[in-house]
Parts: structure tokens; C-alpha cells; sequence
């Protein structure tokens, strides 16, 4: 491949910011200048999708009405453990109205061990058992009831730590794996079970001799923090509208990967890809939950394919929470070994988590990668129960883990008697940190922070921080193409999804920079598997991924158009440059078209140029991933009735970088989602499981406590612009980083408030009063 | 258990017989093909079906349609007037005041009611005003702004035809 | 969810009203604003064949004094009292709670007649009305009656309403001089059920000695509860923080509250106290500021 060298701004704008000159690809971009001299890039531009959403004109999966097209069903079991003996569909077959029926029979599936019977073992309450088509709902739900099931039923197990219990009953009998999917999740391969405990898995592996560290420790701590299970509860439940046709298959879906959906549909039915299309155009919020095809997918699916009709089939809330997803729990001991002057030593993480009858519940690398810290060893365990899967959410194992770890290094500097924040100035190797804290620290007025428990009154005041690591995922299958139209128009196209962070606004803001348009310019059609394939949308991997692609798109197209221009122009391609709606010659400014006119005279009615990701400049770090990572920084001010435990968050100052921002507006934006998820995993959220019934108790919005607008603090942001030098727009994702460190700033601002540490999520006001020895 | 029922929608009436047990965000999505009006939780709790009844806010998940038989109803499809866009759809554009945009549309009708009744609120009465509606992106700070955005737009001396 | 099918019924008087309850018996359930009754139905824990909805009884939604009483009819919204400038201005505790309940967009819907017979000690009302010493009136097969706040309440989901029963108003004492009310709950987050929630309304006179006082609790008790113990302690007294104390302690040593996921029973026993002390001293504050 061919090569050529670029110097490129490297660094921290108003800190270190210099030049670097890297190797590059040929056919790559120039190099961007810092957001400052950009025109489109950089600036809060509005969404491209607002009128959509604002007018009830946006169309959701929910919102699909196809022709003919029925209602799909699940019939789900009642039971967390059980063998199906057998199950009579005929009632409902008869049943008007009804369609088709599905019964779910052994496909094998990831961790499912493949039993002697006919249907897969039911192994959590809620688990898909059939499903009807039917004409309207109120169909569809009367013929659910008309199937008969006879199950025998078994001993069962819910809670983290019975299901440890050696006499507890077994989820799997022989070790499982699970393959990882689009949006992360799945373990390490080949690890061994021990009744349902199965890991440990160490994370890159043991670093030093733990032993010799502690040894040489001058202080050290042993703790352990607990950290709930959680739904994702988006506001649109997932779902799909599969279209079965003799010859393709077309799926609406509410998915962060169309491109995911596609494949996993198309594994399935034993299709080629190219026979199924995913069309996801807008959708009502994932958070790392929607990757996958889905049982309901794939039912829907069968369901399309024997009645010869569409099939939309939506949970419902309560089915939402009971199979849409959540976030593994947390038991998580540290062992911590500190010189006086804060050097870390020595750290020996251990932890066991459930997602259900899925793995996936470990606590990431977050203590593995945040600190220096010469010995470090971590055994992660997953803990299979009897409850619904768990899937990736925003940072899958890292908020967790920052819950435990920077609860572990507040609690250091109270022992040391150190400020937290310079601590991690002698800890923390990132630069970028570094930065965040000191821009941070002013806007939030940490000077003014008091010993814990300074306060005299009823309500105590309190600060803190935390710190969040997340590595920059780069999916190098990312494709878009740009298309010009002799009527001026300009199109962006790739399968990557919107899922509301304003993916189709920066792709336009990126094409539109490179073309010398405006961001309103460009028509951003994304969201289809008809177009080239693009990212998924998790990980905070989307926007580094697909906005390179984008314009290099835009890039070689520019390059065609230029070709095309020059002969008219009497200029050199070489010299046109596109800028504020022109085309021009940097040799002689009088040699210039418009853009639209330039377009007007092309030679074919469109022209198309395409682009993908290239690898990060001068390679990644590891596989796909990037060198440097995406830290982030929040501080946290709380009060705490000590009569009544309740907590009231007053405000949260989140200083985050994402290489170079695109959209500052955006970035702030999905910054406050993350904080407000955040505080709810602080404060509130909590799926209660009944260990009697295996059911979950507060499968609504109505018992399932999310907060809202009035629970919601003030929120400031910074945003860091960083410039990494490692790809033609430098820019990286932010959805992850955003939920790391704000539930653990708050713990840390309570612990300052009142000086009782509470060391379990979610901290509700009967645990203060609790901690404070009066209730 | 049918009944016949006349809704006006968005100043158009629609006669329908329909079943008692209909609940109103079905009427709207299913039978007139208004789904701009969402359902999100289905127990009242997230607002995202909310619909305006004789100009006040209302859950249409926890409404049957029966019970709307001769009111006026709103929909977020018939907030735009003569094609110009009401002044919280402008602040919903402008200050970014969605993500995903599911809950939108309830957002922008529960503010409508809201700001009929009170024309200058404070920023705890904005956050009280819309305590009902969930938006799981947005951490609402910009959804704060967005209402008074049109607070202050509404707030303006009108310019007359004439003009 | 979608309820199980069933007759609606509108009608257009309270004699129409009740002839169809008659007519129908157990198979039917009035309806006013229907946000306690719709989401049974959908879940199907209420599965009434009949559904007559009273919400459009012409001249049952009103606030007003007349004849020493505050009045507010069966059908006046949460909203009606919310926006009610006579209530912000002497009844500020209807003012208090009606905030505090559900949500706006609920609250445009939801009756203070619906709130009181639905008879859950989880509503708010019913600590308030007990607080305000209120008086229910109905009008049923038999005609008009009424009934003392005190012995409205009967059981789970069970009034001194008859099925056929519909309750047209709410009378209260006019508040004179001297009188302060407050209500507060402590809930998970805004919109909830109540934790625990206190509701206090007092009377002092010119020497600060107390002359009247009701404490309503809310859903820490199977019954909207009155705290009898603590009125009895604080009545003819200057009112002061021990007195207070020990009324509050009264107040949490006699509801029952039981654990659920807003807390345990000693949690909810705990924040009674708390709230009781507060919602004294602030109808305190109000009733000095009234004198």
C-alpha cells in the first residue's frame, strides 16, 4: 500500500498542543487544522434529525404499518427452571384471528447446552417459549393464553450469592461460552465451571508479584463494594417488523446494529447476507441492549416466513424489563496495597457477578488500566442464575468496576489524609486526566471541598469525585459512500445508525467540511443494510469509526468532481480547493465555480465515491484498538438529609474528552444522558428479584424507579479537545466514558457529607439512615 | 361493547365505532395512523403518549378512547400551525433539546399545557412541569432549555399580518 | 395490557348514574378520572362488565366557602386545586399535596372525589381530609348522606361508600385565624407513593397555646391513619420542639407501616418522626403567619 507522510495537530489545545508527523496511507485526506479554523466541524450545529422528531413525522419500529401485516406474540414461561414435556398449540391455531403459531424447538444457541428434548430448557421466568401471529393485540394476546404447556418444574436459583452455594441448583451442567456480540458481551473462551461459578477469567493476566508488593506496602485496605442489577429501560422497547418475501427478507428494527441484525438473521435462517435487509431509520434508545437480532427477531422471523405475511412484534414494558437486557451485579473485594506518599504497590481485584443465565458480568479492566500499580492481579467470576440475560451497557463492566476502584482510592486518601484529586496526580499516567481534574476542579470550586462529615445541621453538604477509563474501539469495517447529484444535491450513505447521538448531524458536518458546504447541505441516509456497511453503535465506537470513512468519501469524490472542473476552470486539480460553497483555484482566486454549479455540469446525472476506515495512523494499540484512551473526570456535589437518608444531588461537573469533538452541543448532550443514568445507578435504580418465585418484582416504570427531570441535577460540562493524530478526523465516541465515574462521585460526595461510607449501590435513603444508625 | 364515538383530532372529526376497551394511544397510532404519539411504559409513568384533551395534557395510555368521545384532541402532529412551527418545536431544534426524540412528542405537548398555565416559569417549575415525562438520553438539561427557549419566544409581541 | 372487554356507560346525571350502578350491581364500577381504575384494568386486577363514567356529572367540580364550610365538589381535579388561588391563600395543605401527587399531565384527570373512595392508604388525600377533620358527602339509591372523615375508611380498597355511591363533596371547617396546614411526603422520586407522608393541620390562638390539631399519615398504616396519640399530647399546649418530639415519636410508634422497596418498617417508622416534626413546626409557621 502506498504511502505518504502528513503532519497533524497532536495534542491538548491550551496544554500541550503541538505537531506530529505520521505515516499515513496515500489516498487518506489532508490533515484537518484544530476545530478553530474548521467552518462546519467543531461547531454546535443543529441536528439534522430535529424537524423529524419534533413534528411526530419520525418513524420508529413501533410505527411500521406494512399492508397485511400481522401482530406478533410471545408466549413466555412462568417458571425460572423447567423441562417443557410437551406443548399443544391447536386451540390457538384454531383460534379467529390467528395466523400462525410458532414453538420455539431446539436451536442451539450460545450457552444453551443442547438437552436430550425437543424444546431448549427453560432457565429463567420470562424465557420465549412460543409465539402467535394474529390479526390485531387483543388476538394475539387471547390466543397466547390458548397454548398449552406442561412443564416440570425444578429447583431454582436467583440471587448472587446462593447460587455460589456448592448445594445451590445448577444452571448449566457442563461449562459454557458465549460468543461475544456486536455490543460486546460474552467471556473469555474455554474458562472452567465450578456449579455456577465459572472464571475466573485475570483480564491480560497477573502484572508483577502481588506478594513483594504488599510486602512492601506501608498501608493497606481490604473492602468490598456491591453494585445492583439495573434494566436498560429505553424508551422504545425492542422490537421488530420482519417482511418475509420468497426471494428477501426486509427487517425494521430498533437496533444499534443493522449490520448486526443482518447477520445473526441471516445466520439463522441459513440465508445469505445479501438476501436480508435491515432498516433501522429511527430508533428510541439502546445503551448497548439493542445489538442483537433478538429472540424476538428471530420469532418474528418464523412467524413472517409461515404466514407469508409481515409480523411486528414489539415488547411490551413489562417484557421489556424481564428480557430486554440489564446490567450484571457486582460483589467485588479489593485488596489494596499504598506507600504513605499514595504510590500504589500492590491491588488483587476479585469478583463475582451475575447477568442470569448469560456471562458477561465482569468488571471490566478498569483497575487493571486506570493506575499505576507495578502488582496487580484480578479473578473475575461470572455466577450463572436462574434470571434473564444481561447485556452490554454503556462501559459493559467498567461501572461496576469504578464503583469498586474509586470508591478503593477515595477511601486511600482519607486514609492518607490526601486530597483525592492530587492522589491521582501521582497515580493516574494519563495526561488527559490530568488536565480534566485541573480544568475540572475550577468550574466545580473543589477548593471549597471540607472534611467529610464538616457539616452541623440536619442536611450536610458534601463533594466528590471519580475518574472513568474507556479505550478508544475503532470497528474497521466502516464504509460510506458520498454521492453528488447534477442537481446539486449531496448524499452520505451507510448502514451505521442513529440511535440519537447525532450520527447522521457529524457525518454531515464531516462531508460538508470537506466539501466546502454546510452541514444542512448534505442528506444523511444511513440506518439500511442496502447501503455499504458501517459500525455498530456502541462502545462509543460509531463516531470513530464511520466519520473517517465518511470523509474519505467525501474526500474522493471531491477528488473526481475536481478532475472534472479543472478543464473548465483552465486550472490545475491539484489546486482546487472546495471552500464556502465554491470551488477554487489556491493559485488564482478568479478561477472558482460554485459548488452546485459545478455539480450542475457534470458529465453524469450522479457520481459516488465510497470510503472506509483505515487503520488508525501508524497502527493501533492492540487489534482494533487505538492507542491513548478515552478518560473522563466528574465531580459530584450532594445533600444528605440525615433525618430522613434522602439525597439530593445538586450538581455534577463531568469533564470528558473525545479526541476532536465534532459537535460540542451533541457531545454535552449525551454527556447529561450519561450522568443522569449515572444518578439513577447511584441513587436509584435496582431490579429486585423475589428469591421465592424467581420473578422480578418491579417490571414497570411504575415500581421500577428511574429519575426524571426534577431528580436531575445541574449539570456543567468541559469538553477537552484532544488531538490524537490517528485518523482524518481524530474524533472518538463519548457514550461510554459519560456513565463511568458519576455514580461512584456521588458515593464519594456522600461519604464527604455525612462520613459513613456507604459501599452498595443503589444508596436510598433507608441505607443512609441505616449507615447513620437510625432506622 | 362497541360504541360510536366523534374525536376531533388536530381539527379534523373522525367518527368511529369502536371498542370500549380501546385505549385512546391506540385509537390515534392504530386507527388514524398518528404515531407520532408514542407508548413507552404503558402505565402512565413515562408520558410519552401524551396528548392534549380540550387543550390539556393528557395520558392517552391510561385513556380509553370512549372516554374522549366529543373532545378536542391534539396530537404532536397538529402542534405546527399553518405551516409554522409552534415556538417549543423551534426550541426543541434549537437547543438540542432531543437525543433518540421518542419522548419528544410527549414532551412538547405535556410544555404546551404547561406553559398555557404559566407563561414565565422558573426552571424548578419547568423540571416540576414535566416530572411526569421520561427521557432516558438527554439528562433534560437541554430539554429545560428547549421549553425556555419557548417561553421567551412566546413571551414576544406577536408581529401582525400587516407587519 | 388491554383490559378485558366491557360496557361503557357516560351518563349525563347522577339519578342516570346511580339507576345503572343499580341496575348493574358488582359488575360495575363507577369512574371519574380513571388513573387508579384504568391501570387495574389493564393489568386485569379489576375486571368490571360495566364501567359507568361519572366524570362528565354536570356541577360536581367546584372549590368554595359557604356556610362555615370549604366545599370542593366529588369531581374537582388535583389540577382545579393546584391553580385554586382560595386554597393557595387559606388552605395552602391542599396546595401541598396536590403537587405532590402523580404528575401534571395525571393530575389534569385525576378527582379528589376518585383519590378519597378509592381508599388506598398509599393516596395522599386521605392523611390530608383526615388532617382537616373533612366531611364526605354521597349521593346513592338511598339518597344523600354523609359521613365523618373518621369513619370513611374502612379497610383495603374498602370506603363507607356503597357500591352504588357516589361521592359528590368534600367539606371542611373553614380555616380561621391561627390556622396553619402543611403536608409532605418522603418519596423515591417525584410522583411516588409516599414512603411515609404527614399531613397537619393546626389551630393556635394569640398566646401560641394550641387549640385544635389534626395529623393525617400516609401509607404507613393498612388504613389512612389519624394519630390520634400525638393530637391528644399537643392539644391546649404552647407547642414546643420537645412537646413536638415526643407527639412525632407517638406518630411512628402507632402506624404500622410495612417493608416493601421504598424501605423497611423501621425506615418508614423513622421518616414518620421526622416528617411529623417538620410538617408541625411548618403549619406552625403557617398558622403564625395567619394569626
Amino acid at each position: 500500500m502506498e504511502e505518504k507522510k502528513l503532519k497533524l495537530p497532536y495534542g491538548i489545545p491550551g496544554h500541550n498542543l503541538t505537531e506530529i508527523e505520521r505515516v499515513v496511507p496515500a489516498d487518506e485526506p489532508p490533515a484537518w487544522p484544530i476545530n478553530d479554523k474548521l467552518k462546519v466541524v467543531g461547531k454546535s450545529v443543529r441536528r439534522t434529525d430535529a424537524l423529524a422528531k419534533v413534528t411526530g413525522a419520525a418513524k420508529y419500529t413501533a410505527d411500521i404499518q406494512l399492508s397485511g401485516m400481522l401482530i406478533g406474540k410471545f408466549l413466555r414461561a412462568p417458571h425460572p427452571n423447567a423441562t417443557i414435556r410437551s406443548i399443544d398449540t391447536s386451540a390457538a391455531e384454531r383460534h379467529p384471528g390467528v395466523y400462525g403459531v410458532h414453538v420455539i424447538t431446539h436451536h442451539k444457541h450460545d450457552g444453551d447446552e443442547s438437552g436430550p428434548g425437543e424444546f431448549p430448557e427453560i432457565k429463567y421466568a420470562g424465557q420465549p417459549v412460543a409465539g402467535v401471529a394474529a390479526v390485531d393485540m387483543p388476538t394475539a394476546i387471547e390466543a397466547v393464553k390458548l397454548i398449552k404447556v406442561i412443564y416440570d418444574t425444578k429447583p431454582f436459583v436467583v440471587d448472587l450469592e446462593e447460587a455460589q452455594k456448592p448445594e445451590s441448583p445448577l444452571v448449566y451442567d457442563a461449562p459454557v461460552d458465549q460468543q461475544e456480540t456486536d455490543g460486546g458481551g460474552g467471556s473469555e473462551s474455554g474458562l472452567g465451571l465450578n456449579g455456577n461459578v465459572r472464571g475466573p477469567s485475570r483480564g491480560g493476566g497477573p502484572r508483577g508479584d502481588l506478594e513483594k508488593g504488599f510486602a512492601g506496602a506501608d498501608i493497606i485496605l481490604e473492602n468490598t463494594y456491591r453494585t445492583q442489577v439495573h434494566t436498560h429501560s429505553s424508551l422504545e422497547t425492542h422490537g421488530c417488523v420482519v417482511d418475509w418475501k420468497p426471494d428477501n427478507i426486509t427487517i425494521y428494527a430498533s437496533t444499534q446494529s443493522t449490520k448486526g441484525v443482518r447477520n445473526e438473521f441471516a445466520n439463522h435462517f441459513n440465508l445469505n447476507k445479501s438476501q436480508v435487509r435491515v432498516i433501522c431509520e429511527f430508533m428510541g434508545g439502546g445503551f448497548g441492549s439493542k445489538h442483537s437480532a433478538g429472540d424476538f427477531g428471530l420469532m418474528a422471523g418464523h412467524l413472517s416466513k409461515k404466514t407469508g405475511r409481515p409480523v411486528k412484534l414489539m415488547l411490551d414494558r413489562q417484557e421489556e424489563h424481564i428480557s430486554g437486557g440489564n446490567r450484571p451485579n457486582s460483589i467485588q473485594y479489593y485488596k489494596l496495597g499504598a506507600k504513605k506518599n499514595g504510590e500504589l504497590v500492590a491491588m488483587y481485584q476479585r469478583s463475582h457477578g451475575t447477568g442470569g443465565v448469560s456471562l458477561g458480568a465482569g468488571v471490566g479492566h478498569i483497575a487493571e488500566a486506570m493506575y499505576t500499580c507495578p502488582n496487580f492481579t484480578t479473578e473475575q467470576y461470572d455466577v450463572l442464575t436462574h434470571a434473564s440475560p444481561g447485556a452490554a451497557w454503556r462501559a459493559p463492566g467498567n461501572v461496576q468496576g469504578a464503583f469498586g476502584l474509586e470508591s478503593l482510592i477515595d477511601e486511600l486518601a482519607e486514609k492518607l489524609g490526601m486530597d483525592p484529586l492530587k492522589l491521582r496526580d501521582k497515580i493516574d499516567p494519563s495526561e488527559i486526566r490530568k488536565v480534566e481534574r485541573k480544568r475540572g476542579a475550577e468550574k466545580f470550586n473543589w477548593a471549597r471541598r471540607k472534611k467529610a462529615n464538616s457539616d452541623t445541621g440536619t442536611v450536610k453538604k458534601g463533594l466528590g469525585m471519580a475518574q472513568g477509563h474507556w479505550p478508544r474501539i475503532v470497528h474497521i469495517d466502516s464504509t460510506a459512500e458520498v454521492r453528488a447529484y447534477r442537481d446539486g444535491g449531496v448524499e452520505v450513505r451507510s448502514s451505521v445508525q442513529d440511535i440519537g447521538t447525532g450520527t447522521k448531524t457529524i457525518m454531515a458536518q464531516v462531508v460538508a467540511e470537506e466539501l466546502g458546504l454546510q452541514a444542512e447541505d448534505i442528506t444523511v441516509s444511513i440506518g439500511d443494510t442496502a447501503f455499504p456497511d458501517g459500525p455498530s453503535s456502541g462502545g462509543s465506537i460509531a463516531t470513530g469509526s464511520i466519520t473517517p470513512a465518511a470523509r474519505s468519501a467525501a474526500y474522493q469524490l471531491k477528488l473526481k468532481l475536481f478532475d472534472q472542473v479543472a478543464k473548465n476552470l483552465g486550472a490545475d486539480a491539484s489546486d482546487l480547493v472546495a471552500e464556502n460553497g465554491q470551488i477554487v483555484s489556491k493559485k488564482d482566486a478568479a478561477k472558482k465555480v460554485p459548488f452546485k454549479e459545478a455539480l450542475r455540469k457534470m458529465r453524469y446525472e450522479q457520481i459516488s465515491a465510497s470510503g472506509s476506515r483505515a487503520d488508525d495512523y501508524e497502527g493501533f494499540a492492540y487489534g482494533t484498538i487505538a492507542h491513548g484512551e478515552l478518560g473522563s473526570v466528574q465531580f459530584a456535589e450532594v445533600s444528605v438529609d440525615t433525618e430522613t437518608g434522602f439525597i439530593q444531588v445538586d450538581k455534577i461537573v463531568a469533564a470528558h474528552s473525545c479526541g476532536r469533538p465534532l459537535n460540542p452541543k451533541q457531545i454535552e448532550s449525551q454527556i447529561n444522558g450519561g450522568v443522569i443514568q449515572g444518578i439513577a445507578y447511584a441513587l436509584y435504580e435496582d431490579r429486585i428479584m423475589d428469591k421465592a418465585t424467581g420473578q422480578q418484582v418491579n417490571k414497570n416504570l411504575h415500581q421500577y424507579k428511574l429519575p426524571m427531570s426534577f431528580e436531575t441535577p445541574e449539570i456543567e460540562n468541559i469538553i477537552v479537545e484532544e488531538y490524537p493524530a490517528r485518523s482524518n478526523t481524530d474524533a472518538y465516541g463519548i457514550g461510554e466514558p459519560a456513565n463511568i465515574s458519576t455514580a461512584v462521585a456521588v458515593a464519594n460526595a456522600v461519604y464527604n457529607a455525612i462520613g459513613v461510607r456507604i459501599k452498595e449501590l443503589p444508596i436510598t435513603p433507608a441505607k443512609v439512615l441505616a449507615a447513620l444508625n437510625k432506622a | 361493547m362497541k360504541k360510536q364515538i366523534t374525536i376531533t383530532i388536530n381539527g379534523e372529526a373522525f367518527t368511529r365505532e369502536v371498542e370500549s376497551r380501546l385505549l385512546l394511544v391506540h385509537f390515534i397510532r392504530d386507527e388514524l395512523g398518528l404515531t407520532g404519539t408514542h407508548i413507552g411504559c404503558d402505565t402512565s409513568n413515562c408520558g410519552a403518549c401524551t396528548i392534549l384533551i380540550d387543550g390539556m395534557s393528557v395520558k392517552s395510555c391510561t385513556t380509553f378512547a370512549v372516554q374522549a368521545d366529543g373532545c378536542e384532541i391534539t396530537t404532536i402532529e397538529g402542534v405546527a400551525q399553518n405551516g409554522q412551527f409552534h415556538a417549543l418545536q423551534e426550541g426543541f431544534k434549537e437547543e438540542h433539546g432531543l437525543q433518540c426524540g421518542f419522548c419528544t412528542p410527549g414532551m412538547i405537548m405535556r410544555s404546551i399545557d404547561m406553559l398555557n398555565k404559566n407563561t414565565n416559569p422558573t426552571e424548578e417549575e419547568i423540571r416540576w412541569g414535566i416530572s411526569g415525562n421520561l427521557c432516558r438520553c438527554t439528562g433534560y438539561v437541554n430539554i429545560v432549555k428547549a421549553i425556555q427557549y419557548a417561553a421567551k419566544k412566546m413571551a414576544e409581541p406577536q408581529e401582525t399580518a400587516e407587519a | 395490557m388491554i383490559p378485558e372487554s366491557f360496557n361503557y356507560h357516560c351518563p349525563a346525571t347522577i339519578e342516570e348514574a346511580i339507576a345503572l350502578a343499580s341496575d348493574h350491581g358488582d359488575e360495575a364500577k363507577y369512574m371519574s378520572g380513571g388513573h387508579s381504575l384504568i391501570p387495574m384494568m389493564k393489568l386485569r386486577f379489576a375486571t368490571p362488565a360495566h364501567v359507568i363514567d361519572i366524570s362528565r356529572l354536570e356541577g360536581l367540580s367546584y372549590i368554595k366557602e359557604e356556610d362555615g364550610l370549604l366545599k370542593i365538589g366529588g369531581l374537582t381535579t388535583e389540577a382545579d386545586l393546584e391553580y385554586s388561588e382560595l386554597l393557595a391563600k387559606k388552605y395552602p395543605i391542599l396546595i401541598d399535596v396536590a403537587k405532590l401527587i402523580a404528575d401534571p399531565s395525571v393530575r389534569n384527570k385525576a378527582t379528589l372525589g376518585g383519590n378519597l373512595a378509592h381508599g388506598d392508604s398509599a393516596n395522599d388525600q386521605p392523611a390530608v381530609m383526615l388532617a382537616l377533620r373533612a366531611t364526605i358527602v354521597a349521593t346513592g339509591p338511598e339518597g344523600t348522606g354523609q359521613a365523618s372523615i373518621d369513619d370513611f375508611f374502612h379497610g383495603f380498597y374498602m370506603t363507607a361508600l356503597g357500591p352504588q355511591d357516589i361521592l359528590t363533596e368534600i367539606q371542611i371547617p373553614v380555616a380561621g385565624k391561627g390556622t396553619g396546614s402543611a403536608y409532605h411526603k418522603i418519596e423515591r422520586k417525584a410522583g411516588d407513593y409516599a414512603a411515609s407522608g404527614v399531613a397537619v393541620n393546626l389551630q393556635i390562638d394569640g398566646s401560641g397555646t394550641c387549640k385544635e390539631i389534626g395529623i393525617g399519615l400516609t401509607n404507613v398504616n393498612p388504613v389512612p391513619l389519624r394519630a390520634q396519640r400525638s393530637e391528644d399530647h399537643l392539644k391546649g399546649k404552647k407547642l414546643t420542639g420537645d412537646l413536638i418530639l415526643e407527639a412525632a415519636k407517638m406518630a411512628a410508634e402507632d402506624c404500622s407501616p410495612s417493608a416493601d422497596l421504598r424501605g423497611s418498617e423501621a425506615y418508614k417508622r423513622s421518616i414518620t418522626r421526622e416528617l411529623t416534626v417538620r410538617m408541625i413546626n411548618k403549619a406552625l409557621e403557617r398558622a403564625k403567619a395567619n394569626l
